[in-house]
């Protein structure tokens, strides 16, 4: 009785204490609001001159560490008066805390630079904490990636593999995509694991629409010489893809750069999806004779050779100096914006380079240069899943809901 | 009228009660609170659930429980994790018992060598943070099948490990079970040392044969001891996340605490905060367990204190075999994690062990571009090592000061009134955030601290958010110690203050805390320790401006950055124990006092 007394009366207590705590009133978030169908007029200059009257502080996040040396850069040069601050946040973190400090009123990033497009639509577009601007000039620029996320940067995920020793594999070895559901390539195939990392999870969704289904189909007869026969549980060719990877031992792994420091260690023919910046890493251990090559696959793999993801560039709808975020956006689609001129200096006054020399990074301006060897985004469209973050909102519940069951 | 006036007076003249209530109202808030919002959160939709259940966000939904207890995905979402949760904590428990109760006995009842030094290393396990021996399993185990290349032990015996005793169930629980090894040490070997060396000698004098004394007088006289192990062992691996999420992700072996990561990070969080509940209700049930068994401790009164002439077991021929078989597991344990961080932080490249791959590069060197491995400076030229070492150091302090000066308060007056309803509601409540699984915690703290409520502002972003959720997750370790050190100091000492007129401030820096010196300085170490190896209840509420050394060790991983996530590794465990040992050389307390009482 006595234990039943004190436990009522401590919820009574706690209750009437929540109670008390008086929540202040948030301003709504304005987002939904904002026009996004009219192409905003205001020019670069205006918006620059509007945000250093404004005079707040520029706060970014960012999924890409360069976007972080890029706003010191570019407040060095055009807003040497007003503070900044940039943030690495990963996509999930970056997620949970723009939702909850937009929601709470509280002052956070000004503009967020995040990949994940599926959440990025149903967990801050629809909810109107963060929306998408962009002006004439990035239209004229951009085009059709202005809509429904503006595309700051793409990056790809390709099929790479240990080259190099008699227990690796050859150069050509790899020439469809099935190879990884090949039960002689069982427990060698590795990818970062889609439940940690949201663009993998929406590739695999993509997977499943009517258009990759099709390619994937018709990739298996090509593979195995017969055709596709699908268990019950596996409405079309993406499901039965995404069951025989995981059935396969797919391994998963907390990082796309220890996965390709364990396929370049591996003493037998490893694969697995990675960003493509990998290769030049490990481009210079090979000197040594410690590890092999990592080789990356191109358009020689039926039908696709991995996936391309954009890094969108959006406006956080309590922004505190709105006007100063879109000069800098504005900004990063610039040939200085992306690649640096030699002369704009970061805070630790290293030289700015943007994008130079990388491998897996193509501005959403497609005139901007790329690193030399390196191929166009235009070329990996072409052989690559493109990330469509409408139709992963759509199915991702479906397709996680279904790993969750075969996992 | 005035007599309820001067009841009530007299009641507020005394400190304990006052201190009694202000815990009962803070508590309340900062506890049970949290407690009735998880419950809240099991029946709305949140906003990365709209895709599935199609309602608007905040509504209300049943989906959450129907999904996870009455849907086709129970069995992935629930039952199996739960039976792995249950296998592997029961069976580290049973790796813990065994390996911390016979180190206990070796070193309190046999003549084993080298003993100073061997239980100094013992409790090392304890201090480093639990995902240490996980990620050195991995670095020493790692085998061919799952990641394609060997681990230090393929380097130097040649041998691969089969998968199964690389990754999952096996070194979940071996690590684990190590784990809290040093749990069991002490309060087994707390028993081992105090008890009643006459019952042995009786035994002797009647010539009972040695396995007969040992299983009719030792094994029942250190019982509860072990039944205490059990509770705390148990309870710890149930809610441990990193050593699962390390050994068991690369295999897909789940369990509740990483399927409640994967859910609260994903798209259905209602799932994972009825995970969380669960939780709490296992938790819940493992006490009540451990009070009804502490109500029939009262039988095994034999332990008198009077521990003057404990009987040496002399192991013979077998002395030098048995001290150097406990030297090599205590350097399993202690000492080659250690050496596995170092020598990782050292390669050149990773997985290639040779001393020609060998550099200080990830240490001292500058960085080396964005198209290497190497894109930031080597750890001691890193300013942010040093910011978040700073921060690390600074969070671990204020926790320490927070939970250790409020658990002794509470001690105190718990002690003082206790029997009373008012006394035993706070005691539950000081002991509530130990069963609430340090993610719920912290997505519960975000949401109620992100906003202003009532006088306390938004704290969302802040130092403070991070030192208050640490002080009040600590503070059932830092309020039992100090319950128990209240209850063995008699209340007359104090009541002959009370008549000598000694106002209430002297009588505790007087007379309660000089006494009481060793176990309450142990009752701030054990509260700056957790918080320095913190990583779960930090991670989410930590934003660019205070990360700690934790969560900047969780960036590297993700990155893949190895060698500097080793490197940072290894600068939490020296850390942590240059405190503990100069804490212990400087005032005489321990970890062993915080965790025995």
């Amino acid at each position: 009785m006595k234990k039943l007394l004190s436990v009522l009366f401590v919820l009574l207590l706690a209750v009437s204490l929540f109670g008390c705590g008086s929540k202040e009133e948030n301003p709504t978030p304005q987002g939904n609001d904002t026009p996004t169908a009219e192409v905003d007029t205001a020019t670069f200059e205006e918006l620059l001159e509007a945000g250093i009257a404004n005079g707040n502080k520029l706060t970014i996040y960012t999924t890409h560490s360069v976007a972080v040396s890029a706003l010191q850069a570019f407040m060095r040069k055009y807003a040497p008066g007003v503070e900044y601050e940039g943030t690495q946040i990963g996509d999930t973190n970056q997620v949970t805390q723009v939702a909850q400090e937009v929601k709470e009123g509280v002052n956070g990033a000004d503009i967020i630079f995040i990949q994940d497009g599926a959440r990025v639509l149903t967990d801050l577009v629809e909810e109107g904490y963060v929306y998408n601007w962009y002006n004439q000039e990035i239209k004229d620029l951009v085009g059709d990636d202005c809509e429904p996320l503006l595309v700051w940067d793409y990056c790809n995920k390709v099929i790479m593999y240990n080259n190099g020793g008699e227990k690796t594999y050859n150069e050509g070895d790899i020439t469809n995509i099935w190879y990884c559901t090949d039960p002689a390539n069982k427990g060698s195939f590795c990818m970062k694991d889609p439940t940690t990392e949201g663009v993998n999870m929406n590739f695999l969704v993509n997977l499943v629409s009517d258009e990759n289904s099709a390619k994937l189909e018709a990739a298996y007869k090509d593979y195995y010489g017969t055709d596709l026969v699908l268990d019950d549980d596996c409405p079309n060719a993406g499901y039965q893809f995404i069951k025989m990877i995981y059935a396969n031992d797919m391994v998963l792994g907390s990082s796309d750069s220890t996965i390709a420091k364990d396929i370049a260690a591996a003493e037998k023919p490893m694969s697995g999806l990675l960003t493509l910046n990998k290769y030049l890493k490990s481009r210079g251990l090979r000197e040594d004779e410690k590890t092999y090559n990592l080789l990356y696959t191109t358009n020689n793999v039926n039908p696709v050779a991995g996936f391309i993801y954009p890094i969108y560039g959006l406006q956080v709808a309590n922004a505190d100096n709105p006007e100063l975020a879109k000069a800098f956006l504005i900004w990063l689609y610039s040939e200085e914006g992306w690649y640096g001129n030699g002369e704009l200096t970061c805070d630790d006054d290293s030289v700015y380079k943007g994008m130079q020399g990388r491998y897996g990074d193509y501005s959403g301006n497609t005139s901007n240069p790329i690193a030399d060897g390196d191929m166009s985004v235009k070329e990996w469209k072409k052989i690559l899943v493109q990330e469509d973050p409408e139709q992963a909102a759509e199915y991702r519940a479906d397709v996680e809901d279904f790993i969750q069951l075969i996992k | 009228m005035k007599k309820r006036w001067n009841r009530i007076k007299t009641f507020f003249s005394k400190p304990y009660n006052v201190l009694l209530i202000l815990f009962l109202v803070v508590l309340s808030f900062l506890v049970v609170f949290p407690l009735i919002s998880i419950i809240k959160d099991t029946f709305i939709v949140h906003s990365s659930e709209k895709s599935r259940i199609h309602q608007a966000v905040g509504t209300f939904t049943d989906y959450h429980w129907k999904r996870l207890f009455a849907s086709e995905f129970s069995k992935s979402l629930l039952w199996d994790p739960l039976k792995n949760s249950l296998k592997t904590s029961a069976l580290s428990c049973v790796v813990s018992i065994l390996i911390g109760g016979t180190f206990a006995w070796l070193v309190s009842r046999s003549d084993m060598r080298w003993k100073k030094l061997l239980t100094k290393l013992f409790i090392f396990p304890y201090i480093m943070p639990s995902w240490t021996l996980a990620l050195a399993w991995k670095n020493f185990f790692k085998n061919i099948a799952v990641t394609g290349s060997n681990g230090i032990f393929y380097s130097l015996t040649g041998i691969q490990v089969p998968t199964w005793f690389a990754y999952g169930e096996f070194p979940i629980i071996i690590v684990t079970g190590m784990h809290y090894a040093p749990f069991a040490y002490i309060l087994i070997g707390g028993i081992l040392h105090n008890m009643d060396a006459n019952l042995e000698e009786a035994a002797i004098i009647l010539k009972t044969k040695r396995l007969r004394m040992f299983t009719r007088i030792t094994i029942p006289i250190v019982m509860p001891a072990v039944l205490s192990t059990i509770i705390l062992v148990f309870s710890g691996a149930m809610a441990s996340f990193a050593t699962p999420q390390f050994l068991g992700l690369p295999v897909r072996y789940y369990v509740l605490t990483t399927e409640l990561y994967a859910s609260i990070n994903g798209t259905n969080p209602g799932v994972g905060y009825i995970l969380a509940l669960l939780m709490i209700f296992i938790s819940i049930v493992i006490m009540f367990i451990n009070q009804r068994m502490i109500g029939n401790r009262k039988s095994y009164a034999t332990v008198t204190g009077k521990s003057a002439n404990i009987s040496i077991f002399h192991l013979g021929i077998w002395r030098t075999p048995i001290s150097i078989m406990a030297f090599l597991l205590v350097m399993c344990m202690s000492v080659i994690p250690l050496v596995t961080f170092a020598l990782e932080s050292l390669l050149s490249y990773t997985g290639v062990y040779d001393f020609s791959n060998l550099t200080l590069s990830f240490w001292i060197g500058q960085a080396q571009g964005h198209d290497t491995w190497q894109s930031e400076p080597g750890i001691l030229r890193n300013s942010e090592v040093y910011r978040t070492l700073w921060n690390s150091i600074k969070l671990s302090f204020t926790c320490s000061m927070g939970a250790g000066t409020l658990g002794f308060l509470a001690g105190y007056s718990i002690v003082r009134r206790r029997g009373s309803l008012l006394s035993q509601t706070v005691e539950n409540l000081t002991f509530i955030p130990y069963l609430i699984p340090s993610m719920a915690f912290s997505a519960i703290y975000l949401s109620m601290f992100a906003t202003r409520r009532g006088i306390i502002p938004s704290l969302y972003g802040t130092f403070a958010i991070l030192a208050l959720i640490g002080t009040v997750k600590y503070l059932p370790m830092a309020s039992r110690s100090g319950v128990n050190s209240m209850l063995q100091l008699s209340p007359e000492i104090e009541e002959a203050g009370i008549i000598m007129g000694v106002p209430w401030v002297k009588r505790m820096t007087r007379i309660i805390i000089p006494i009481e010196k060793t176990t309450i300085v142990s009752g701030y170490l054990l509260p700056f320790i957790s918080a320095m190896r913190e990583l779960s209840l930090f991670v989410i509420l930590v934003t660019a401006n205070n990360r700690v050394l934790t969560t900047l060790l969780l960036f590297y991983d993700e990155k893949g950055y190895t060698q500097f996530s080793n490197a940072v590794n290894l600068l939490i465990i020296i850390v942590v124990l240059i405190i503990n040992f100069t804490v212990e050389r400087i005032t005489g307390a321990s970890i062993e006092k915080g965790v025995g009482g």
